[in-house]
């Protein structure tokens, strides 16, 4: 897949190519050849084809190449032509989000499957594989078809902007890439980064769900005696809830000293109110269960201490709904930073040996030799002798 | 005769009359003509008789009264018209590649033409004038006398070099009247496509009349001094060759003297007489060339 390969860092200095037409043009209009002498009767004179004549034809034809390849070299200059080591330009990348597999239907896999058979050698690979090379997140077009997804992970760690930027990475700035996704917003949590390559994106748009989310917590409170006033708040905070909001909450009191006994049952529940002041078995310390201890319900005096609670117990939840659930536009997925010429720049230099030294050397040469062409059949070239 | 002209001093006198009579007085300078004798209208003088002489020449009525035969002479009148002919085609603009202010061979021709058409004034010889272009044709029919040659410097200083020959055709009707004991003078390059110039010499001579043939030239087609690439632009046709003009001139110059040859020998068999001016060099000798060349004639 490594390739050597050509690649233009500005293309927009291309246009400079047009230049080429200028000494074209001069070429085929100055018809060269000599100076017009108005002569009485050229009957007289037999035209001979004469070496020199030849001479002064190949010498053109030398110095309109030679014109031609340094307007070809100063262009190639300007455009920052580099050495791409690992480009294969021709084909394009295609990337495609776990999410994308699983909500998409049959229909729109047969029709990237179709696609990706089209295209010349287009490459597929899944875009939410975290800190793998890109050759291990292949994919083979058939399994387009049968691949209903990854479920098992339902929050990436990387958002689909890193995960492109941690891709292209490797490749060329000229690379083509399609990406397939949706526009959950669970995909685009976290910062946009700047991208170079040029990117096809063929968004899934998701309809958006209107229903409320259904809190649900269950919840196992441990105490000890030094704390049996917050307790009460606690109880009094969520008799209020139970009866206010649309949630179900079930608890679980459990005094410490039986805690020993209950272990199972504590294990068992998505949170835990802890008021004691000894630590918390380890047991129960196994990041799945959520911790709240004495010390973030200080409050418990407040007004508002209900919703200080219902805070504590939901806010992970509706956080998670809300990343599952909401949408993003066409325009905040697509709609990226722009990365400045300094900055593409440097990126060339790392990814590329640039030819600039090599190109400049060429054009000295290039104008040292239209020079000596140019002026070396200029000393035969007097119209008449004595003048 | 040794102090000539500079073409260059005449070319910048832009008066043709006064070039006209600069040139023939040099010519004529010193040249004191005799008064010619014969027969005529306007008496002239009576001479003795000489054994030899015509007795219907001797005055009668004078011999009745002084008993001595007496010849009675008139001034000699002429009867010789000279004609100028002007080939006008473009090719006659070729000049030498050097001097840009110098004469083109219808500048040349156009003053020496003038030149001689004073000397026949002042021999008092009928003058007629025939300019060729397919573009403008001019003539002027043969008559004596001053105003004849105003009229006929006049038309030479209006004609236009341009074109090319014209054909025979066209100047069928005007040659009929240059048959009639004539002198002509013909300058021209001699330089034709389809062999008009030839047949335009062939029609004009006849028995009664002589034929001078100028051919002018420059230095520029005598020797080639052209060097490097160029491209030749033919003054009547516009067509363009593109040559190595050291490798051609061999060619050329080989080519020039076959075509020379064949004029002199078209000319000669006309019984023309041909002369080869150089544009480069004083009026006053190729007017010279010209005119012993007619003297030689007769």
């Amino acid at each position: 897949m490594d390739k050597l390969a050509l690649t233009l860092e500005s293309g927009t200095y291309l246009s400079g190519l047009l230049t080429l037409t200028i000494p074209i043009a001069i070429h085929l209009l100055s018809k060269h050849k000599g100076k017009i002498v108005p002569f009485a009767h050229i009957a007289l004179i037999t035209v001979k084809n004469s070496p020199q004549l030849n001479q002064a034809r190949l010498t053109q034809w030398l110095l309109l190449i030679i014109r031609l390849l340094m307007l070809l070299v100063a262009c190639g200059i300007l455009a920052q032509l580099f050495w791409n080591k690992n480009a294969n330009t021709s084909a394009d990348i295609v990337l495609v989000s776990n999410d994308w597999l699983t909500q998409s239907s049959d229909a729109e896999k047969q029709q990237l499957f179709e696609s990706l058979n089209a295209n010349q050698s287009p490459r597929l690979f899944l875009i939410d594989g975290l800190n793998q090379p890109l050759s291990q997140r292949k994919l083979e077009s058939k399994a387009v078809l049968a691949f209903q997804g990854d479920t098992s992970s339902t929050t990436t760690p990387l958002n689909i902007w890193a995960n492109l930027a941690e891709i292209t990475k490797a490749l060329p700035k000229s690379q083509k890439i399609q990406l397939y996704t949706t526009n959950r917003l669970n995909q685009f949590t976290g910062q946009k980064v700047t991208l170079a390559n040029p990117i096809d994106w063929h968004i899934k748009f998701l309809p958006s769900t209107s229903s409320e989310p259904k809190l649900a917590a269950s919840l196992a409170i441990i105490s000890d005696a030094n704390h049996q006033q917050q307790l009460a708040y606690i109880r009094g905070a969520l008799n209020a809830l139970t009866a206010t909001l649309p949630v179900d909450i079930k608890v679980e009191y459990i005094d410490f000293s039986a805690l020993a006994n209950d272990l199972d049952l504590a294990a068992q529940q998505s949170h835990i109110i802890y008021l004691v002041d000894t630590p918390l078995p380890t047991e129960l310390d196994n990041g799945a269960i959520t911790i709240i201890n004495s010390n973030q319900l200080q409050d418990y005096t407040q007004v508002d201490f209900p919703l200080i609670l219902a805070t504590q117990l939901f806010a992970s939840q509706t956080k998670q709904w809300f990343s599952d659930n909401a949408r993003l536009s066409n325009y905040q997925i697509t709609e990226l930073p722009t990365i400045d010429l300094l900055e593409r720049q440097q990126t060339s230099v790392e990814n590329g040996q640039p030819l600039h030294i090599w190109l400049i050397l060429i054009l000295v040469i290039l104008f040292v030799v239209e020079r000596l062409v140019s002026e070396w059949p200029s000393k035969h070239t007097a119209q008449v002798e004595g003048n | 005769m040794e102090q000539f002209l500079d073409p260059l001093v005449l070319a910048r006198v832009k008066d043709m009359p006064l070039v006209a009579k600069t040139v023939a007085q040099g010519f004529l300078h010193g040249l004191h003509n005799s008064v010619k004798r014969g027969t005529g209208i306007e008496f002239s003088q009576y001479r003795a008789y000489e054994p030899g002489d015509a007795l219907s020449n001797i005055d009668w009525k004078l011999f009745a009264r002084s008993d001595r035969y007496f010849v009675r002479e008139a001034e000699r009148e002429s009867n010789i018209n000279i004609w100028l002919v002007l080939d006008a085609s473009a090719s006659m603009l070729q000049q030498a590649s050097h001097s840009n202010e110098g004469w083109n061979k219808f500048d040349y021709a156009r003053h020496l033409l003038a030149t001689i058409a004073y000397i026949a004034h002042q021999q008092g010889d009928g003058l007629g004038l025939l300019g060729l272009s397919s573009k403008n044709l001019h003539f002027l029919p043969a008559l004596p006398g001053k105003q004849q040659w105003q009229k006929c410097l006049l038309q030479l200083s209006d004609m236009q070099a341009g074109d090319v020959f014209p054909d025979s055709t066209i100047i069928q009707n005007h040659l009929a009247k240059m048959h009639d004991n004539a002198v002509i003078f013909v300058v021209s390059d001699f330089y034709e496509h389809n062999n008009e110039i030839f047949d335009f010499m062939t029609s004009l001579s006849s028995h009664k009349t002589e034929i001078v043939a100028l051919q002018l030239e420059s230095i520029d087609e005598v020797t080639f001094p052209y060097q490097g690439h160029i491209r030749f632009e033919d003054r009547e046709t516009k067509q363009q060759i593109l040559v190595s003009a050291k490798d051609v001139r061999a060619d050329y110059l080989k080519t020039r003297e076959a075509f020379n040859q064949n004029l002199s020998e078209h000319l000669a068999a006309n019984h023309i007489q041909h002369i080869q001016g150089n544009i480069d060099e004083p009026l006053d000798k190729t007017l010279h060339q010209f005119l012993s060349a007619r003297q030689k004639m007769l």
